[in-house]
Parts: C-alpha cells; sequence; structure tokens
C-alpha cells in the first residue's frame, strides 16, 4: 500500500507536495553530475567560443574586443575560402561514394544465397576498427609516386605518368579522399545492412512475383523503405566530412620543412585543419574561433535540414 | 558565491604561508629542484643532452632534469602557447630567427652576471653565434648546435656515374653537371635515383641565396628583404633549374617526403653539419664523405651560419640553476660532446682552433665551414619559413614564374620583419 | 537462360566482393608485409607481397624508441576514464530525463538535444583555454576532460528507458525501493544493451581520438597511441620499415578488440549509429 494511507494527518495535498518535491530533489541529484560536466566542457565553451571570436588574441598579446571584425577578415581571407573549398570538394567526393559503394556492398551481403556473409562483413569493417594513424601512413606509403603499389599498379595498366598524389597540389587531395573513403565503407554498410534487415522479404517477393525486376524491386520497395537509414547515414558522413582532420593531417604531414599539413600549397588544407593552423600554428585563438563558428553554421544547416526531412529528431 | 569566499581563501593563503617556514628545514640537504628542459628532436641530438643531463645531475644531486625532445613539427605551437599560458619549460632552446621576437615580449629572463657577465660571454663565444641574443647590453641566451651548410656525398654512388670523389663540385655549375650525370630515371623519365637531396629544401635555397647575393639578405636595421634582387631571383632561378623540367636533378614526386640521401638514393646533399649523427646512426651502410658548399663560379666559398641557443624563461622558478644548466650544456666539456657525438659544430672561441677536435677529414672540412661563414639574417620563424617554403612549391611544384613569385614572397615577408621589429 | 543469367549476376557479385575485398585489406596488408621487411625491400618495384628476406630487425628498432607500453596504458586509462564517465552520467541523466517529472525537464532535455549540433572543433579553442586554466595541459585528465559527457549518450538513455514501462519503478518504489536503488537495480541491467552499446562506441571513439590530444599532449606522459604514433613518425621520418612496425604494433589492439567481440561491436554501431 502506499505510504501516505498509513500517514493521513498530514493530508493529501501536503504529501503529494512533499513526494513531488523529492522527486524533484532526486531527478535533479540523477542529472547533477551530467549538468555539472555539461556546463564545464559544452555550455560554457560553446558560448566563450562565440565570446573569443569577437576579440583579437594573439599569444603574449591581450584580448582587444573588435567585434565582428574577424568576419570581415575572413571574408577577405583567400584561406577561409580555399579551406571551405577543399571541404566541400571533400564532402561532395566522399560521401557518395561512400553511400553508394555502402550500400551495394550492404544489399550484396544481405542476399540469402550468399556464402561467407560473416568473413566479407568481417574484411569490410577492418578499415573502420583499423587506427586512422596507422592506416594513414600506409596510404601515404602507398600513394609514394615511385616505389608505392598505387602508381605501381597503374604503371601494370600502362598508364605512362601516373600522378605524383601527395607531391602534386592537384592530387594530394583526391589522394586523402580515396583513404576517406575506404576508412567509412564498413560503417555504412553496417547501418545500411541493420536497415535492410528491418524490411520484410515478403514485400520484395511480392514485388517480384508481381513481374518486377530486382531493380524495379529495390527503387520501388527498398529504397522507399530504407528512406530514413540513407538520411541518416548521409547526414553523419556529410558532418564527418565537415569536420574532418585526422586524415589530412597525418597524410600531409611529415618532419623538416617538407610539408607543413594542409599542402601542398594549401590543396589539401581541410576546414578544421584551417581552425587548428589558425589557433595553434598561427596563435591567432581569436580569428581562429570566428572561422570555427562557420562550421557550426555549416553542421546546424545539415541537422535541420535533415530534421525537416525526417520530421522528426535523431531516427536512430 | 565565489567571490565572498575569495577573503576567506586569502586568509587562509596568507596563515599557511606563515606556517611553511615553520616546518624545520634540514640544512644538509639542499632543496630538490626541478628543471623542465625542452628543445626539438633530433635523433643526433637527444642522446648527447640524455648523456649530459647524466652528467649535470651527478655532479649536482638537488637538481633533476626532466626532459622533453618535442619532434620539430610541433616544436613552435608547443613552445609558444606554453609560454603565452605561463605553463613553459624553464629551459628551451630558440633559433636565433626567433631571438628579437622572444626578447621583445619579454619572454626571456637575462643571463645572470653572477653566472656570465657580458664581458665573460664575448670573451668566449665566437660573435657571430651571441650578437642576436643581446639586447640593452645583456644577453638572453647562451648558443650551441652552431651549423653551416656542407655538400654530402654518396662516394659509391658518385663513383658509379663516372664522378671523382676527390674533385667535389665546388661550384653551383659542377654541381648542377655531376648531379644532372647521377640522376638516373626509368623508362618513362620517372627520377629512380636523386643527383641532390632536396628534401631539406630550406638548406638547398638557403645555400642559394646566402651565396648568390652579396650584401645582407635581410637587413634588420632598414626592416628590408632584398632576395628580390637580380641576385635573389638568380638564386631562385638556380632553384627552378635544379628542380624542374627533363633535366632536373631531384622532383617532390620521387620519394615524397622522404630522405634520399640516408637511404642511398640520392648523390649529393646540402645539409647541417649534425646530419653527420644523425648518417652514423641510421645510415651505417652508406660511404660518405664531405665538401665545402657550393657557390657561383668565381666566387671565393661562403655558407650560412645558423645557431640556435638555450634559454630561460622568464617565469623559471630558479632561474640561477636553468642557467647554470644552460651553461654546462655550452661548456667546453659538453661543446666536445656535441660534436664529437652529434655532430654540432662549437660556438666557443677557443675550440675553434683546437686541433684535437679534427680527428678526420669530415671533421676539419666541417670546422672549416666555420671561416667561410656568414650568419643567417632571417628574423621570424614559423611564419617566414612558411612564405619562403610556399615560394619553393609555388615554382617547384606549380613551375610559376620565378621573378614574380619571388618578388611576391619578398614583399610578404617584409611585412612579417616590419611587424616583429616594429618598424614604421 | 534465366537461370544463366541468375548465375552470372551472382558470380559478378562474387567478383565485386572478392575484388573490393582486395582493396579494403589492402593497406593493412601492406602495412604488415614492410613491417617484416628491411628497407630497401621496402622499396623494391615491383613490390614484394611475402617478405623476401623477413626480419624482426625493425620491431626490435620500434621497441627501443618508441614506448609504447606507456601509450597503451594512457590510451587505456583514458579511454576507460572516459567509458565510465559517459556510461554513468548518461544513464542517471536519461533515467531523470525518461522516469521524471520534474520543472525544468523540457528545457535542459532541449538545451542537451540542441548541443548535439555543436561540434566539438567549433569549442575547442574555449576547452583549451578551460584545460590550461585548470593546469590540465599535458595530463591524462586533460586528455578526457572533453569527453567526459556525451549529450548523444544522455539522449539515447533516455530513449531506451522511455521504453520501459513506469509500473516497475512504481511497484518498486510502494516496495519502500529507494531512487537510487531502482536506478541501480532496477533500470539499469533493464537497459543493459543499449548501455553496451553506447560503452562500445565510446570506448573506441576515445580510443581513436587524435586532434585533441595532439593539442593538449606535449610529453610521453600523456600521449595516446595516436599521437604517439605519429609522434614516433616525426621522429623518425625517414625509415619507413620502422614506420610500418610502429603502426602495426599500434593497430594491433583494437582490431583484437574487433576480432573477439565483432558482434557486439557491429550491432552496437547499428544500434547506436557510431559518432565519427
Amino acid at each position: 500500500m502506499a505510504r501516505w494511507v498509513v500517514l493521513p494527518v498530514q493530508g493529501v495535498r501536503g504529501i503529494r507536495w512533499s513526494r513531488r518535491l523529492r522527486a524533484w530533489v532526486w531527478a535533479y541529484g540523477f542529472m547533477a553530475p551530467a549538468l555539472v560536466l555539461f556546463g564545464l566542457i559544452v555550455l560554457y565553451p560553446s558560448l566563450e567560443a562565440f565570446r573569443l571570436s569577437l576579440y583579437q588574441w594573439s599569444v603574449f598579446a591581450p584580448k582587444r574586443f573588435v567585434g565582428l571584425a574577424n568576419y570581415q577578415r575572413m571574408v577577405h581571407d583567400p584561406l577561409f575560402w580555399t579551406s571551405l573549398r577543399v571541404t566541400l570538394i571533400w564532402t561532395v567526393g566522399v560521401v557518395p561514394c561512400v553511400m553508394v559503394l555502402g550500400l551495394a556492398t550492404a544489399i550484396a551481403l544481405n542476399q540469402p544465397w550468399l556464402l561467407g556473409r560473416g568473413i566479407f562483413r568481417t574484411i569490410y569493417f577492418v578499415p573502420v576498427m583499423t587506427s586512422i594513424v596507422a592506416s594513414a601512413f600506409a596510404w601515404r606509403w602507398l600513394f609514394e609516386p615511385t616505389f608505392g603499389v598505387v602508381n605501381w599498379m597503374l604503371r601494370q595498366l600502362e598508364v605512362s605518368d601516373p600522378p605524383g598524389w601527395l607531391a602534386s597540389t592537384t592530387w594530394a587531395l583526391p589522394a586523402l579522399m580515396i583513404a576517406g573513403i575506404w576508412k567509412q565503407i564498413g560503417y555504412a554498410m553496417v547501418l545500411f545492412l541493420a536497415g535492410l534487415q528491418t524490411i520484410p522479404r515478403e514485400l520484395r517477393e511480392a514485388a517480384e512475383i508481381d513481374g518486377a525486376g530486382p531493380w524495379q524491386a529495390f527503387r520501388h520497395v527498398t529504397l522507399p523503405l530504407l528512406n530514413p537509414t540513407v538520411v541518416f547515414v548521409a547526414v553523419i558522413l556529410v558532418i564527418n566530412a565537415f569536420r574532418v582532420f585526422s586524415i589530412p593531417y597525418v597524410m600531409t604531414s611529415g618532419g623538416f620543412t617538407y610539408l607543413t599539413p594542409g599542402g601542398p600549397l594549401n590543396s589539401t588544407r581541410v576546414f578544421v585543419l584551417h581552425i587548428y593552423d589558425l589557433a595553434w600554428k598561427q596563435f591567432d585563438f581569436g580569428y581562429g574561433a570566428a572561422n570555427a563558428m562557420v562550421l557550426l553554421l555549416m553542421v546546424m544547416t545539415v541537422t535541420l535540414i535533415q530534421l525537416r526531412i525526417l520530421q522528426r529528431p535523431f531516427e536512430y | 558565491m565565489r567571490w565572498k569566499l575569495l577573503p576567506v581563501l586569502a586568509v587562509m593563503m596568507v596563515a599557511l604561508a606563515q606556517c611553511a617556514p615553520a616546518a624545520p628545514a634540514t640544512p644538509t640537504a639542499p632543496p630538490q629542484i626541478t628543471i623542465v628542459h625542452w628543445q626539438h628532436h633530433h635523433e643526433a641530438r637527444k642522446p648527447v643532452v640524455d648523456e649530459l643531463i647524466q652528467k649535470f645531475q651527478a655532479k649536482h644531486p638537488n637538481v633533476t632534469i626532466k626532459f622533453e625532445s618535442i619532434p620539430y613539427e610541433q616544436y613552435f605551437d608547443k613552445l609558444l602557447t606554453a609560454l603565452a599560458s605561463k605553463t613553459g619549460p624553464d629551459v628551451f632552446q630558440i633559433p636565433m630567427e626567433m631571438a628579437e621576437q622572444l626578447i621583445r615580449a619579454g619572454a626571456l629572463a637575462p643571463v645572470p652576471e653572477n653566472v656570465m657577465t657580458p664581458q665573460q660571454i664575448e670573451a668566449a663565444f665566437i660573435p657571430a653565434a651571441v650578437q642576436r641574443f643581446k639586447a640593452d647590453g645583456k644577453y638572453y641566451g647562451l648558443p650551441t648546435d652552431v651549423q653551416t651548410l656542407i655538400l654530402f656525398i654518396n662516394v659509391d654512388l658518385l663513383k658509379e656515374c663516372g664522378g671523382d670523389p676527390n674533385k667535389p663540385p665546388a661550384t653551383w655549375e659542377e654541381l648542377k653537371e655531376q648531379a644532372r650525370r647521377c640522376t638516373k630515371r626509368d623508362a618513362q623519365g620517372n627520377i629512380v635515383q636523386a643527383g641532390l637531396d632536396t628534401r631539406y629544401r630550406w638548406a638547398v635555397f638557403t645555400q642559394a641565396m646566402y651565396s648568390f647575393i652579396d650584401g645582407p639578405v635581410v637587413d634588420a636595421a632598414a626592416c628590408k628583404v632584398n632576395y628580390a634582387s637580380p641576385q635573389g631571383i638568380a638564386a631562385w632561378k638556380l632553384v627552378a633549374e635544379l628542380m624542374t623540367g627533363p633535366e632536373a636533378v631531384d622532383s617532390p614526386k620521387f620519394l615524397t617526403g622522404q630522405r634520399k640521401f640516408e637511404q642511398g638514393k640520392a648523390v649529393f646533399y646540402i645539409n647541417h653539419p649534425v646530419t653527420r649523427g644523425r648518417l652514423e646512426r641510421e645510415a651505417k651502410n652508406i660511404n660518405w664523405i664531405v665538401a665545402p658548399p657550393p657557390v657561383p663560379a668565381g666566387k671565393k666559398p661562403v655558407t650560412p651560419l645558423h645557431v640556435w641557443a638555450y634559454v630561460v624563461n622568464k617565469d623559471a622558478k630558479n632561474p640561477e640553476w636553468a642557467w647554470r644548466w644552460v651553461q654546462f650544456l655550452t661548456s667546453k666539456e659538453a661543446q666536445i660532446q656535441w660534436f664529437r657525438k652529434a655532430g654540432d659544430l662549437p660556438s666557443l672561441k677557443e675550440l675553434l682552433s683546437d686541433p684535437s677536435l679534427v680527428t678526420d677529414e669530415k671533421y676539419r672540412i666541417a670546422l672549416e665551414s666555420m671561416t667561410y661563414s656568414r650568419p643567417v639574417e632571417q628574423v621570424g620563424q614559423t611564419e617566414v619559413d612558411n612564405i619562403q617554403s610556399e615560394l619553393w612549391e609555388k615554382i617547384v611544384i606549380q613551375g610559376a614564374g620565378v621573378e614574380t613569385a619571388v618578388r611576391e614572397a619578398a614583399a610578404k615577408e617584409e611585412q612579417v620583419v616590419k611587424k616583429i621589429l616594429g618598424c614604421p | 537462360m534465366g537461370r544463366w543469367m541468375r548465375w552470372a549476376g551472382r558470380a559478378l557479385v562474387y567478383g565485386a566482393l572478392v575484388a573490393g575485398s582486395v582493396v579494403m585489406l589492402l593497406p593493412l596488408a601492406w602495412m604488415t608485409s614492410a613491417a617484416f621487411k628491411p628497407l630497401y625491400e621496402v622499396m623494391r618495384i615491383p613490390p614484394t607481397w611475402i617478405p623476401q628476406e623477413p626480419t624482426l630487425e625493425n620491431f626490435r628498432a620500434v621497441f627501443a624508441q618508441f614506448p609504447f607500453g606507456r601509450y597503451f596504458l594512457n590510451s587505456l586509462i583514458t579511454a576507460t576514464g572516459i567509458t565510465l564517465s559517459v556510461v554513468l552520467t548518461s544513464a542517471m541523466a536519461g533515467y531523470a530525463l525518461a522516469k521524471f517529472d520534474f520543472p525544468g525537464r523540457n528545457f535542459l532535455f532541449l538545451l542537451i538535444l540542441s548541443s548535439l549540433m555543436i561540434p566539438f572543433q567549433t569549442r575547442m579553442i574555449a576547452l583549451y583555454q578551460v584545460a590550461i586554466s585548470l593546469r590540465l595541459q599535458d595530463t591524462l585528465l586533460g586528455v578526457m576532460f572533453p569527453w567526459l559527457v556525451d549529450a548523444f549518450g544522455i539522449f539515447l538513455m533516455r530513449q531506451f528507458m522511455l521504453t520501459i514501462p513506469s509500473d516497475l519503478i512504481d511497484a518498486a518504489r510502494i516496495d519502500g525501493a529507494s531512487e537510487a536503488r531502482i536506478f541501480w537495480t532496477i533500470m539499469l541491467p533493464l537497459v543493459r544493451p543499449a548501455l553496451a552499446a553506447l560503452a562500445i562506441f565510446t570506448f573506441l571513439g576515445a580510443w581513436e581520438e587524435f586532434l585533441w590530444p595532439l593539442i593538449i599532449t606535449s610529453s610521453d606522459a600523456s600521449r595516446t597511441i595516436p599521437v604517439g604514433l605519429q609522434f614516433f613518425s616525426e621522429q623518425y621520418g625517414t625509415n619507413i620499415h620502422w614506420q610500418m612496425a610502429g603502426a602495426l604494433i599500434a593497430a594491433l589492439p583494437m582490431l583484437a578488440v574487433f576480432f573477439l567481440l565483432q558482434r557486439q561491436i557491429i550491432e552496437g554501431i547499428a544500434l547506436t549509429g557510431m559518432k565519427g
């Protein structure tokens, strides 16, 4: 029996209030650790980041309020536009490739007649689980123009003048993008597989009995039902593309004045590398923070578009 | 809330401070001192520092040196952010290009008179190594890691392509000619052996500029950067000749980012004498010699002299012990170690003519290069390095027109110099 | 005809999958092969896949210069600390948001939810400032601290706990169980799969984190495996064969975990969608 029946003197109302109060206290008690940490590492730094973007603050010099000057400077800064362009190329190149290859692999692995499904799934997932720095090293040497395996293969294919990859302003970014695609296919595949498994097989079989070919069945039955997964994977991949750092940093850095990360000639300067360079190489923290706000804007836009498409938050 | 607590805290602090001396201190054991020491990593220099730390600590058991060998790539980022946030090391190493910047920022402590007076410093060290660390009659750093640029030659590869190790190239023309002969290409024309290793690009274009330009390359007094002059442009045209076209002697596409000489894939190599240490450790099977660096035809040999100095953070808790440690690092005893084990050139006058140092021909040539050296004039580190590196990439990778690119870079560098030196 | 077509189609699918597998395994295969070769064999054209002159010398050289044990320990401590903190704070906050009615609940939930849009890279300059003022630079706590709470984790746990009927909790309350006890002995066991998934991807994310440790560490005392490996390569960049041996050693722990817990990891990622 509920306790308040045993204690009638307090009156129903008072007890309800004290119970509620107790619940509030408990609720905030449960929330407390998360809230404290949230304030310290999410809320405060977010607001502070915005505040910093209004200051000129360089190493050794005191902070100085400059209003929107950092944002004005950004508009006229060719490096800002370069890094924005590099990031957009990365996004437009990497995301569709990962989507298509990930989905194709998932559909192949979802075929009932396929043997060795587990082995293939493991193999395609290995890149996701291989240390990103270690695999970037391996890619760097695979792409080495003279002794690297990639150009050796191209020469076998009778390509007479294979690209200089990381030594070329044209080919460095594609080389990094290939590594970025390689790293994420398995991840997209797993999410698509999970999505495909929620689609009843009978639906597609019914469509095929009705005379639809496999492609039509895929187009008109599987794909629409898979739509939420597709949007979700696309959004995650786009956000990952906006925030990419490790692969470009590791693959383009290399000791003693060989190449500054993001090189050659800023051809691989992705946006986060741009922020990193401004803050920790040029010590222009305020300007770096202003650039970081653009990243926030980009991520927010994509998230809000996703919300509109899916009509509800976070279809996990 | 926080503000209300402050006075309470302050009172407590004062009380604590009062208590501290009351604790009985044993008079015999001197207080333990920890000195945090940072420098950029070099394969050959790290073991020498480790050894010197052992020696210093054995002599002074009350001192512990905490040594961090930070990769060159991150060194300046870590150092400057740490200094700005007052979490920097007590002792660290800076290149001469940064001296003015850090002295002006008030980040460094001067050498105290009881460790070494300015007169003693001037008497002991060669002027080229210390002059840039002097401001207002005080010295802010003691030099080690003196480097010139010299020519390294892979003897076996040179003989293979018909060269004579006894007649090393003395001029750029000779170098170009021999390097071209020694560059190997595959059927498609891709380089598979470089005539000249240009991975260490700074060395190549700096030697070119300092050997071509007669006057100052950077004139700090006039706040001018002078390599857009005809001589400077000639130097960069030489770079273009070495690096581009069908007669190039190296290419960024060949062993991208690799040290080619150390791997036995290049015949010539312009680099610091300290490369000796790396070759002895990591390329034991390469048979190499050194020679004076190339200069334009008809000129006397010349090489840029570069130096790093150990300096002390102005926030160091124990500046006196920090300076003693620096004094030890730059002492005669230590410099002999630096020279023998790493290949660093000495900065002490007395060691320049010390015959005991010259135990082989390589040492002789390295040491002798100091007699025809001129100090590096560059002002500003990372920013300027980036400008010059970018210039190199524009010429070498993009095939940009040399004159325009050089003019742009020199103008940009001049802006940086003006900012650092506070010129009008 | 139809049958023939079907077999041809299947053969094509197998062919494509096998070709894809080769590409997927290429970097790891090359890394493994190069790790056992002397330098001159690494640079041989055409490349050899099975080392002709296999050697363990590279590993000896790497272990002499690369404090892998230290980095491994740092990675283990920081990733474990982050995981414990995230799992605990997420479960507690998720429980409060799902099963309590309190003033400010919706506001807090929306606040946490909308913070998901703020990428770490936007906050990192300010976080660096916080870390400096708390004297956390170059410490293990400093490596951990931006990750100790995860808005997504809170959201995930709330969603899972919403699916658990409140009757269970009410019944326990009536039996006089304390709130802490209800949380610990009733809620947590019921959301174990979600907790496990959250723990797995938090741990993997923490293990792989590169940018923040790059910013905050400056000595071996706090370097984790990814930055340690990068550091090693910057120091000994000239030696591909060493670099590959180091990379292989650095990649092994996580690959080992993957082969042991493959099912849980893949299911966990499918369940939650791992953050990049």
